[in-house]
């Protein structure tokens, strides 16, 4: 029979909680969250990821990929903050090709240095992975920083390579877009960059 | 509406010797792996690390290493192992498995190691072979075990 209506006469063991969180486990909001993910599905000569102002909740931004080119040519992927295309991204950086290592500092830069494409003619199935934070994005009181770790092991069409970047926008509007590009030609397909939140 | 994501998948912190500590039938939602290892036992013993039990010459991994004083990069290929550390100092270790459930990339894995008062590892490891992750192993790779105490964990990424 349907039940139309329950009063608490009719329970057994009663007992009201004031908070509809009784019995459940408590509630944690995470710290670290997805945004947007894109996986190429054909080439494409950047990604884009616009409207992050929504995102101001969070406080940094996490950015995982794993990108390849779809030419012969390799070297940096790139990102640009809000399309700024000014000489305003400044990087430093310690760089291992599998043999030495070095450190370089570059100022006046049109584009930020993040990550690396394995080209068309390199390993098959090989993609470069880059780890991108970006501290404070949303803050207009701070230029964006960021912390960059990548490389890849390919040998073929492309040298090895290992970096530890550091980098800033030296601007301090809040970072409503950031586009990724890859040295020349089109990310291939199968190419995948993530955007995460992070709280604190 | 975003998406929680970082979850802890596994862990396990070996309460007496082993020769290893495998995850196995690792969930395939997740878009990338984390694996982070604690180790300060005080006992030597070498770990490494190997995925769906592929002990064929596979790995090939980028080196960089610095200690304040001097700093150095090498090249490992075809090797039959992933290096980890010994189990004995104090480490923080963190390995990332990128996009580990596709089935079509070579999954590449980035890893850092940081030794107090002895140094800084970065690398960046290649695991020739397009197949899911499904399983990893860390394993004593001399003759020993790994030490109690010894402790794996096992995070999914979303995305």
């Amino acid at each position: 029979m349907p039940i139309k209506s329950l009063s608490q006469s009719s329970l057994t063991n009663f007992q009201k909680y004031s908070s509809m969180l009784a019995g459940n486990a408590a509630f944690s909001p995470s710290a670290y969250d997805l945004l947007e993910t894109q996986v190429l599905t054909s080439s494409a000569s950047s990604v884009t990821f616009t409207g992050l102002g929504s995102y101001s909740d969070y406080k940094h931004l996490q950015i995982r990929a794993v990108c390849r080119n779809n030419i012969t040519s390799s070297g940096w992927v790139v990102m640009r903050a809000n399309a700024d295309s000014g000489a305003n991204y400044v990087h430093g950086y310690l760089y291992a090709d599998g043999s030495s290592m070095n450190n370089y500092g570059n100022t006046g830069m049109t584009v930020l240095r993040v990550g690396h494409t394995i080209p068309s003619d390199g390993i098959a199935n090989n993609f470069a992975p880059f780890v991108l934070d970006i501290f404070d994005f949303s803050n207009t009181n701070k230029y964006m920083t960021t912390r960059s770790f990548e490389g890849l092991h390919d040998g073929t069409g492309a040298s090895n390579v290992l970096t530890l970047n550091s980098g800033a926008w030296l601007n301090t509007a809040a970072v409503t877009s950031l586009t990724f590009t890859p040295p020349a030609g089109n990310f291939a397909t199968g190419t995948r960059i993530s955007i995460y939140g992070v709280k604190l | 509406m975003t998406t929680p994501t970082y979850s802890l998948i596994a862990s396990q912190i070996l309460a007496s010797p082993a020769a290893s500590i495998s995850f196995t039938g690792i969930d395939q939602s997740y878009r990338d792996l984390r694996l982070i290892t604690t180790s300060n036992t005080g006992t030597v013993a070498y770990w490494r690390i190997r995925v769906n039990g592929d002990s064929g010459s596979s790995y090939n991994g980028v080196r960089m290493y610095g200690n304040g004083v001097s700093a150095y990069s090498d090249t490992h290929n075809s090797l039959n192992v992933i290096y980890g550390y010994d189990t004995a100092s104090t480490t923080s270790v963190s390995f990332d498995f990128m996009d580990y459930s596709t089935s079509d990339k070579h999954k590449s894995i980035l890893g850092n190691l940081k030794v107090p008062s002895q140094g800084v590892y970065g690398w960046v490891w290649r695991w020739a072979n397009t197949s899911a992750i499904t399983q990893i192993d860390v394993f004593e790779y001399s003759t020993g075990n790994l030490p109690a105490g010894f402790g794996v964990y096992l995070y999914g990424i979303a995305g």
